[in-house]
């Protein structure tokens, strides 16, 4: 080529190298819009698959027993985290964690901690430039997981629930309820156990809603006494008067005199004294009452809980005798009765004893303040003392009429050892007018 | 050490060879993570296909040193940097391809050596120049009549090799490269004449371009047949590219610009597959979970990738359907994050820049036809794929040259490869 043409050629080839270039440079910014601006954005989209992937790789921290021992813990099989919950029965307490049906239990209630947040910012950045899936962190409970599985043989074959707690402070030991489900099998078992009409998948400890019945009659009694009402040596004539619920005579166990003393009426079962206290409360003092015993607000515990009734209170004598509009689940019946043991103060409940922090380090869960003091110390310990004593047991049980078709449950309350409890047993059975099963059961419980 | 001293190695053997190693150096490491991540250990199903890779790297260096080819010393290195990621890439998204494809390299390595080494000139290529468009044109109507596609669905652009099993190639390919030769060498012989049709007016030059628009037209007949329609608009903007270079005149890009867009409206009123792909171009998010859903999952594919990307084998690219083909740089730049997308861009760049450099000092026009052509075809290609994965223009079903699966699209690479080599060699002193 000739010198001068060659110069021409070299210009109109800068001239495609700039148009070259700039594709180039274009097609670069683009990559940096989406890689950068929008990267958040298309993050969070619902058809971003990621978002999926992410929360199948996070790595759950473990759920201990109080011992230490693992209830459940995660396994990264196939880049994938699989949940495995090697004690069966673990119950309600530990809840199941499963990518399409959510969470429950422990997993629900520390789901956060569990998959390790919140993080702080620096954490996220190092974590999120590296790809490092989320790594929780471990909880341990104060469940007992040889007491929770010998509460789950003894409830065998049973709807209901049973929870036993220490005393003074409310550490949940456990919390069975029956039917339950395997939560290893969860999201194979699910349509099953939504479908089961016994309602498997409810914690009825916290979720169940019970008609107290005469499982009042120590509470009832202890603020009565609280409010100089009666005393408990006072004798009541015509302790044995029958009382209407709903077409239902309702009056004291078989064999009940009809002169008793306050004392005991809660052995006999007697429902007509309670009735009677009712019209001198009023509707305002019964609900008074059970505001002051927790009844009528959900315990401060993660786990879910039920939301109890609006209107506690329709009918006093009703309400008096457990048939009103109130009802209790068993953990706050059982934190109601732990008044009784715990000098007249109302304490909440708790079911995580330490969590792992960021660094491995445990550390225990601090203590609730005590919520309330419905009675005093010498009313409650004066009731208390009126509990029925079977062997080192303090216990009160009583049926309460459930609905409309006259079905009962049993309820069972008990706390050992019977001078200063320790530990507090409440059990439910569901379509169940024998108070001995459920008295065995919390007995047994209690031995151990 | 060796890196501070780069300025002062003058030596092109070395520099290549320094060059080499670093591109060995990241598709090694790129392939112990792949293992890594993959199976937690070090196997070596994964080490396999980058050491053949670099035996040939290294074999090709060898030879070009040994023949004292006087070639441009970063061509080789950067081809064999997007060859090696896209083996790494090919065994992370769809291993079972791995070894046809390791096949093809070496298949392309060796077309590369030949014509890089052998040829004296290239006067063959110039003379022939209807005989070798006709032989395409003629493959080309052969995929009409026995067109297959190997996966059994879709586009039948491939013709399944006789007597050589599960061997297919696409002529689409072979195409490209012939029509390259053909423009450089009819723009070689019509330069002269063009321009003095310049100077006479527009419709003067209608003589002398009439031949080439009835070759393209023609070209273009075929590829609408077929839907291949990312190929026809790579061969036009190549043709502009060389008009442009043979006659200076801007008219002709801005008025084939227009043909194009007139052509891509044509396409969308006519054709269901255009209009598809321009509305899932245009707004891809109402129907994201339906017939927008590569691009939308390209693009989360990009967003994913942060600064640094996921690292190989540990991101999620394989929510794109056939992502290791088309969608390959998705795949990158989720995994090798902004850095290795910019990276992959700049690579691709630096070979344009390369390939210019050695038209701009060809020393017979027809090389520097040649040369450019390459380049366009290079670039382009990129650029067209690297733009509708990233949605800066709407999805071709082009391959990302040298990094996508394809073994004729990586045997024409390899073949182009080849002539920048030689042309670099003769050019530059």
């Amino acid at each position: 080529m000739i010198v001068n043409e060659q110069e021409q050629f070299q210009r109109k080839v800068q001239r495609l190298l700039l148009v070259v270039s700039s594709a180039f440079l274009a097609v670069a910014l683009t990559l940096v819009y989406w890689g950068v601006i929008r990267s958040a954005t298309l993050a969070a989209r619902d058809d971003n698959p990621r978002s999926v992937e992410a929360a199948l790789r996070v790595e759950r921290g473990r759920i201990l027993d109080n011992n230490e021992q693992v209830l459940a813990y995660s396994e990264m099989v196939r880049g994938r985290a699989l949940r495995i919950y090697p004690v069966l029965d673990s119950g309600p307490a530990v809840g199941y964690y499963s990518f399409r049906h959510g969470t429950a239990g422990a997993e629900e209630a520390y789901n956060n901690h569990l998959q390790g947040l919140p993080e702080d910012s620096w954490t996220r950045f190092v974590r999120e430039l590296l790809n490092r899936p989320l790594s929780g962190h471990d909880v341990r409970l104060t469940l007992v997981a040889e007491w929770q599985q010998a509460a789950n043989a003894l409830l065998q074959g049973q709807t209901g629930a049973a929870v036993l707690f220490a005393l003074p402070d409310g550490a949940i030991r456990v919390m069975a309820s029956v039917p339950g489900y395997d939560p290893n099998q969860l999201d194979a078992d699910f349509e099953r156990l939504v479908a089961d009409e016994r309602a498997p998948l409810l914690n009825r400890v916290t979720q169940g809603q019970y008609q107290p019945g005469l499982a009042l009659q120590p509470l009832l009694l202890a603020a009565a006494l609280n409010g100089g009402l009666l005393s408990l040596d006072q004798t009541i004539v015509n302790a044995n008067l029958p009382v209407t619920i709903n077409g239902l005579q309702l009056s004291c166990l078989p064999g009940a005199p009809d002169e008793m003393s306050w004392r005991e009426t809660l052995a006999w079962n007697c429902p007509s004294p309670y009735a009677d206290l009712a019209s001198i409360w009023g509707s305002e003092g019964l609900t008074a009452v059970f505001d002051g015993f927790g009844l009528t607000s959900a315990p401060d515990l993660q786990v879910a809980t039920a939301a109890p009734a609006a209107v506690p209170v329709t009918d006093p004598a009703k309400a008096a005798i457990g048939q009103d509009s109130l009802t209790v689940s068993p953990l706050q019946l059982g934190l109601a009765m732990a008044v009784l043991a715990n000098e007249g103060q109302l304490h909440a409940p708790y079911l995580a004893a330490a969590w792992q922090d960021s660094d491995d380090r445990w550390q225990p869960a601090t203590p609730k303040p005590v919520s309330g003091q419905p009675v005093s110390a010498a009313a409650a310990q004066a009731v208390l003392n009126s509990l029925t004593r079977h062997d080192n047991i303090r216990e009160h049980s009583a049926l309460a009429i459930a609905g409309p078709e006259g079905s009962t449950h049993s309820w069972y309350i008990g706390m050992a050892p019977a001078n200063a409890p320790r530990y507090l047993v409440v059990v439910v059975l569901e379509q169940n007018d024998d108070l001995a099963t459920a008295r065995l059961i919390g007995r047994a419980l209690l031995s151990r | 050490m060796i890196l501070l001293n780069w300025f002062t190695i003058e030596d092109r053997d070395w520099r290549e060879l320094l060059l080499i190693i670093l591109a060995a150096l990241f598709v090694g490491s790129g392939s112990l993570a792949l293992s890594l991540a993959r199976l937690g250990t070090i196997a070596w199903q994964h080490l396999w296909a980058p050491l053949v890779w670099f035996v040939l790297l290294l074999g090709a260096h060898g030879l070009l040193r040994y023949h004292h080819i006087n070639r441009d010393p970063f061509l080789l290195p950067l081809v064999g940097l997007l060859t090696g990621w896209g083996l790494i890439m090919l065994d992370r998204l769809a291993a079972n391809f791995l070894a046809r494809q390791v096949v093809w390299l070496g298949l392309a390595t060796a077309v590369m050596l030949f014509i890089a080494i052998v040829p004296r000139d290239l006067r063959l290529l110039r003379r022939y120049r209807y005989t070798w468009l006709f032989g395409g044109l003629l493959l080309l109507a052969a995929t009409l009549l026995f067109g297959v596609n190997p996966s059994g669905y879709g586009a039948t652009l491939w013709l399944k090799l006789p007597f050589m099993g599960q061997i297919f190639f696409q002529p689409s390919e072979l195409l490209k490269l012939l029509l390259v030769v053909f423009l450089a060498s009819y723009f070689d012989e019509r330069q002269q004449l063009l321009k003095l049709g310049r100077r006479r007016g527009w419709l003067a030059t209608m003589p002398y371009l009439a031949p080439l628009l009835l070759m393209w037209g023609f070209c273009f007949i075929l590829l609408v047949w077929q839907r291949d329609l990312g190929a026809a608009a790579l061969f036009f903007i190549l043709f502009l590219a060389l008009l442009y270079l043979a006659t200076g005149d801007g008219r002709y890009l801005i008025g084939g610009f227009f043909m194009l867009l007139l052509a891509g409206v044509f396409g969308y009123y006519a054709y269901d597959v255009v209009a598809l792909r321009v509305d899932a171009w245009l707004n891809p998010w109402p129907d994201a979970d339906n017939r927008a859903y590569q691009i939308v999952q390209s693009l989360h594919a990009l967003a994913a990738g942060g600064l640094i990307g996921t690292g190989i084998g540990q991101g999620f690219p394989n929510y794109i359907p056939v992502v290791h083909s088309d969608f390959v740089f998705a795949a990158i730049a989720e995994e090798f994050g902004l850095v290795g997308g910019l990276g992959l861009i700049a690579c691709f760049g630096l070979l344009a820049y390369r390939g210019l450099r050695i038209a701009a000092l060809a020393r017979r026009p027809f090389h520097a036809y040649l040369a450019t052509g390459i380049v366009i075809l290079f670039s382009i290609q990129s650029l067209m794929i690297i733009g509708g994965v990233t949605k800066l223009l709407p999805l071709t079903g082009v391959t990302l040259p040298f990094v996508s699966y394809g073994g004729s699209s990586l045997l024409i690479a390899g073949v182009m490869s080849g002539l920048l080599l030689h042309l670099s060699a003769n050019g530059i002193e």
